[in-house]
Formats: structure tokens, sequence, C-alpha cells
């Protein structure tokens, strides 16, 4: 009896201290991700005095949202956020509305050249895409394109076509051929077999790019900066980045804080909300399984 | 209805790739077809070319008198039924049956009729609302089969319905299907490998071994009177004996016998191949047999399977008598005969099936 409770307490405890490393270990890489998240959003609640004070204090004494009140009223934040909602959600449709039907024919049809074809994919989604930059500078300026979203729809959709189109490619490779063929003796023409029948299925492929995409436009920084020069043209990271305070010797951390956090709240949004879809399998039972 | 018609199919991939010979055949109203064969004789090659999902490199698919051979799968009103069931994994069990209809822009009233009276003719009203994800592979077969009846289509395709199914559930199913394609009369075009299925459900079967049209009989013929060599041993389980025996003027040698060829057996060659099925072997006595009505020959038993029902045994033929060696499979009552024993069997002169040896067509009558 008592032989077998010391046993069976010998056999907990090994479980007991692996939870606790486990809890720790978590605890620990969750603390490095998002320690400079939480870095960020402690300052955009401080007042300019905790901000300011060293040596540093890491929770505010006083806690304030008057920084986020003064991106909204001294500077066109709103406007800053409808540019990048606009541009990211355009070219990451534009990217998925092109790619699609482009991964779907080199995926099934027989193409002459379909393997080269896909090598250039790969060496372009390779390429450094700051390299690009100053030939897009020059077609830029040439097409007069300057200040006008096109300037970055278009390359932010280019530049994102090459994954889009390999993803795609690999997902639509997956779905069984037999399904295309049912739907072929059923009635449904080309356009309908990939509308009603493959899209459905491969949402979960759609939203993974959709998302990589939106976020790449969201986040881009360079273009944004030298192909948009008006104001209310101007992103988010733009806008942050040229955030000034009061005078020319204040450098507005608050604000600058609170920006960062004001334009990540809906890229974090809208990956929950679409993660769900991404972790639902919807081609379980398409054919034998 | 309609009459499917085939006229000198052919596929070719490439020069050295050519699944599909010149087939030609015609499958009419209630009739029920069955191309059979063993993998890569062209058989789904042939079938998807009737579908219109690949289209042959000459020849003519018509049906009624329509030449469909160029025309979409989706505008030939045919349906099929595929081996992986090919089910829309995102639509319920109603809305995959009722797709093909929709598309056809059926009156909303009678396209809800028709998956009724499938459904229930196929068990299915309960799961109509289900995802294809939460069926059983035997239910996921039956809204297959839905899927193609509400069509009422001129021609039913079916590639390897079975195949996927457990041996149990395949039986029953077998019978389910026979009884429901009686019940319509549109002509049925039926793939399989399995020979049991084709002699079990069809009206017609095709054998077909590489990309060439063996025989197209009833399955009555395609067992008694097989056309040549390879019919012959690919139909009837166990496999018919071939033997390669020298010809002797209009006869041929067999364990110092001379078995006379049928009347007006055309053949030049040296050799001629005699077939006789095991199940027509019967023991015999070598002394009293009726050498008018079969040929006796006796040898020694070196191997033999129990099949349940009865006994497979192998027979090595006496070897004096014979210059090579022969074996010999029958099928004999259980417990009968052992390994060694030394026995006679009868072989009944109107069960012998005659072919030529080179070309291995059938001889005569």
């Amino acid at each position: 009896m008592s032989s077998a409770s010391t046993s069976s307490e010998s056999g907990r405890s090994p479980q007991l201290w692996k939870g606790i490393i486990f809890g720790i270990l978590i605890v620990c890489l969750v603390a490095f991700c998002l320690a400079p998240v939480m870095w960020q959003w402690l300052t955009s609640v401080k007042v300019n005095a905790d901000i300011e004070t060293t040596p540093n204090i890491y929770f505010p004494s006083r806690y304030t949202l008057s920084h986020y009140a003064e991106l909204f009223s001294r500077r066109p934040f709103w406007s800053y956020l409808g540019n990048s909602v606009l541009v990211s959600v355009l070219s990451t449709l534009l990217c998925l509305g092109v790619g699609t039907p482009a991964a779907y024919a080199i995926a099934r049809l027989r193409l002459p050249g379909k393997s080269i074809l896909l090598g250039l994919l790969l060496i372009v989604s390779l390429f450094p895409y700051i390299l690009l930059f100053l030939g897009l500078l020059e077609i830029v300026s040439a097409l007069r394109v300057g200040n006008n979203y096109l300037a970055l729809i278009v390359p932010y959709t280019a530049i994102n076509l090459p994954l889009t189109i390999l993803v795609m490619r690999s997902f639509f490779q997956q779905l069984p051929l037999d399904l295309e063929d049912a739907a072929k003796v059923d009635g449904y023409n080309t356009q309908q077999i990939l509308t009603q029948i493959l899209l459905p299925l491969t949402l979960p492929a759609l939203v993974t790019t959709g998302i990589l995409t939106f976020i790449f436009a969201w986040n881009e920084f360079l273009f944004a900066l030298t192909f948009m020069s008006q104001e209310t043209l101007k992103t988010v990271p733009v806008a942050t980045a040229q955030l000034s305070g009061a005078s020319q010797f204040e450098t507005p951390y608050g604000p600058m804080a609170a920006a960062t956090i004001v334009g990540t709240i809906p890229l974090v949004l809208l990956v929950l909300f679409f993660q769900r879809k991404i972790v639902q399998g919807l081609t379980a039972g398409a054919v034998k399984g | 209805m309609a009459t499917l018609e085939l006229k000198n199919i052919n596929k070719t991939y490439s020069r050295t790739v050519v699944p599909v010979k010149d087939i030609s055949l015609t499958v009419g109203d209630d009739e029920f077809l069955t191309l059979l064969g063993p993998s890569g004789c062209g058989k789904s090659t042939t079938l998807r070319a009737i579908a219109g999902l690949d289209l042959p490199t000459r020849g003519q698919v018509l049906i009624g008198d329509r030449d469909v051979t160029y025309t979409p799968p989706g505008d030939r009103n045919v349906a099929m039924v595929f081996q992986s069931y090919a089910l829309y994994p995102h639509m319920s069990v109603r809305e995959n049956v009722a797709a093909g209809l929709k598309l056809r822009r059926l009156p909303v009233g009678e396209i809800s009729d028709r998956v009724q009276s499938v459904a229930m003719k196929l068990d299915l009203e309960a799961l109509l609302d289900r995802k294809p994800s939460q069926l059983s592979g035997g239910q996921r077969q039956r809204v297959a089969l839905a899927r193609a009846l509400v069509r009422r289509p001129d021609v039913f395709l079916l590639d390897e319905p079975l195949s996927n199914l457990d041996a149990l559930l395949r039986e029953q199913v077998r019978g389910e299907l026979k009884q429901i394609f009686a019940d319509q009369p549109a002509p049925v075009v039926y793939v399989t490998h399995d020979q049991t299925e084709a002699m079990t459900l069809s009206s017609k079967v095709a054998v077909l071994y590489d990309g060439h049209l063996q025989q197209l009989d009833s399955p009555e013929r395609i067992y008694s009177k097989p056309a040549n060599r390879f019919v012959a041993g690919f139909i009837g389980s166990p496999q018919m004996n071939l033997l390669t025996l020298k010809r002797d003027g209009s006869g041929a040698q067999l364990g110092g016998i001379s078995i006379p060829l049928p009347n007006g057996a055309a053949t030049d060659s040296a050799t001629v191949t005699l077939g006789i099925r095991p199940e027509d072997c019967v023991f015999g006595n070598p002394g009293s047999a009726d050498t008018e009505k079969a040929v006796a020959v006796s040898g020694t038993v070196f191997l033999n399977e129990n099949l349940g029902p009865n006994l497979l045994i192998s027979l090595r033929l006496d070897e004096e008598r014979t210059e090579e060696l022969i074996t010999l499979r029958s099928r004999v009552p259980v417990g009968s005969v052992s390994v060694g024993d030394e026995v006679t069997l009868l072989l009944p002169r109107d069960r012998l099936h005659w072919f030529d040896a080179v070309t291995g067509d059938r001889l005569s009558n």
C-alpha cells in the first residue's frame, strides 16, 4: 500500500515538473514576442513626463488617452487609415482576382513552357523588391501617377502575384481531378467550376494568401513614402514616421506609439476573424477519405 | 430513350502510347454493357471518351442519332458515377444531387420532387441535409448514384463504382445496382476489372486488352465460347487450363492420345493451344473411359488448394507418355485426394476449347 502510494507520487511529480517548466517556457516565449508591442502600448498610455523620465519607468504612474486623441485631432489620421485600407484591400483583391485563375490554368492546363514559367515566377518572388525601386520611380514619374493610389496598388499587386500563384497552384493540384470531371458531366462550364466548385474549396488558401498580401501592403513603407507626397494620400506607416511634436525640439514618442497601436489593430482583427476560415478543413470528404 | 454507338474510336497519346485502338460497339435501350479488362487495357479511356472528358483521336461517339464526339460533357445528357464518388464537399447531399438539375434550369418544384423520389429509392432521405464528410463510404456511393439517377440521362456511365467498398458491402451494392438499373430503360456502360461484377450485372460484356476489343458478347457466351486465348484465360476463376500441344496431322498430342481438332480448323503452325476449365475436368477410370465423349489423362497430384466448396488440385501428367511437363488443374470434392496421389481425369470433348498457338484466335465452331 505504502509502496504503491510512493510510486504514484514519484510518478506524478515528474509530470508536475514537466507542466511547470512547459508553462514557464511558454510565458518566456510570449513575453519575448510581445515585449515590443507591450512597450509601445505602455508608451502610448503614459503621460509625457513618464515617457521622458530617467531612469525609465516601465509602468505609467498615470494612464492617459491624450496621445490617441491628439492623433485624430491634430492630424488627419482617419484619412491615413482610409488610404491604407483602400490600397491594401484593392491590391489584395486584384492579386487574388488575377492570381487565382492564373494558378488554376498553370495547375490544370497543358501549357507549352510551363516549367519555364514556374521557374520565372519563383525567381521573381525571390527578387528583393527594393532593387525594383529606382526603376519603378522612373516609371511612376513617366506615367505621372505619383500621388495616385495606382502608384501603390499596381506595384503591391505585382510583387505579391508570384507568391499568390505558387500557393494557389499547389492548392489546386491537391484537389481531386474527379471532382472537376464530375462537375463537367453535371454541366458546369469552366468558369462555373472555378467559382462554384473550386473556390469554395480553396477558401482557406485564398484567405491565407490574401492575408499575406494584405499585411505586406499595409506595412509597406518605401514605395508609400516616395510615390505619395501629398498629405491626404499618405498611408499609416509613412504618417506615423512623419509625426512631429509641438515644437521641433520634441520627439512625439507618445503619439508615435499610439499610431503604431492604432495601425496594428486592423491587422490583428483581420487575422483573428479569418483564422477560423483557415483552420476549417473544407476539403474533408470530397473523395473517399 | 437513346442508343449509344461508338464508331472506330481511337485514342493516341504518342506513337507508342495508344490506349484505345479502333473500338466500335453499340449499347441499346435496356442494355447493360460492361467494359472488362486488366488495368491499362483502355476501358477507362473509352468511358471518358463517351463522357466527353477526353476527346478521341479518331472515331465517332453517337447518342441517339446525334454525333456528340466533340460536344462538351455537360451537353451530352450523360451521367457518370466515379470510382472516388467525387461529391462536392461544400454542398449538402441535397445540393449535390440537385446540382445537375439546377444547372439545366428545371423548375424548383420538379427538382425537389425528383430529388425526393430518388432519395426514397436509395434510402437517402435522412441524409439529405448532411455534408459528404459526415457520410460513410457506402452512403457516399449511394449519393453519387443518386446524383446520376436524378438526371434521367440518355446514357449512364459507371467507372468502377464498387471498388472503394469493402468486400461484403460490395456484394450487397452489386445486387442493388442490378435492380436499380433494371428498373430504368437508358443504356448503361460499366467499367470494371472484376469479372464477377461483369458476369453478374451485364447483359453484354466487352472484353478489352491492349486497346483492342477482344470479344463483345453475352456473359454466358464470354464464358462458354471465349473468342481467343486472352479471353479464355482472363474470364473464369480459377483460370482455364491452357496447354500447348504438338500438332499431329488433323489432331494434337496429349499424353500419348491424339485428340482430333474441330472440323475446319485452319491452322498451319506446328503447335496448338488446348483449353479446358478446371470445373469441367472430372475423375474417371483410365480403362472405362468413354473415349467417344471424353479424353482420359493420368497424372500425379503435386498441389492441392482448398477453395471452400471444393478443392483445386494441380496435376503433373505422367512423364513417360508426354515429352514436356504438362500441368492441369481441376476442381474436385474436398478431401477426395491428397498430394502424391495418382489420379485420372476425364476431359469431356464438348468442353474442349481450341486456340491458334500463334494468333490466339479460337479455332472453328
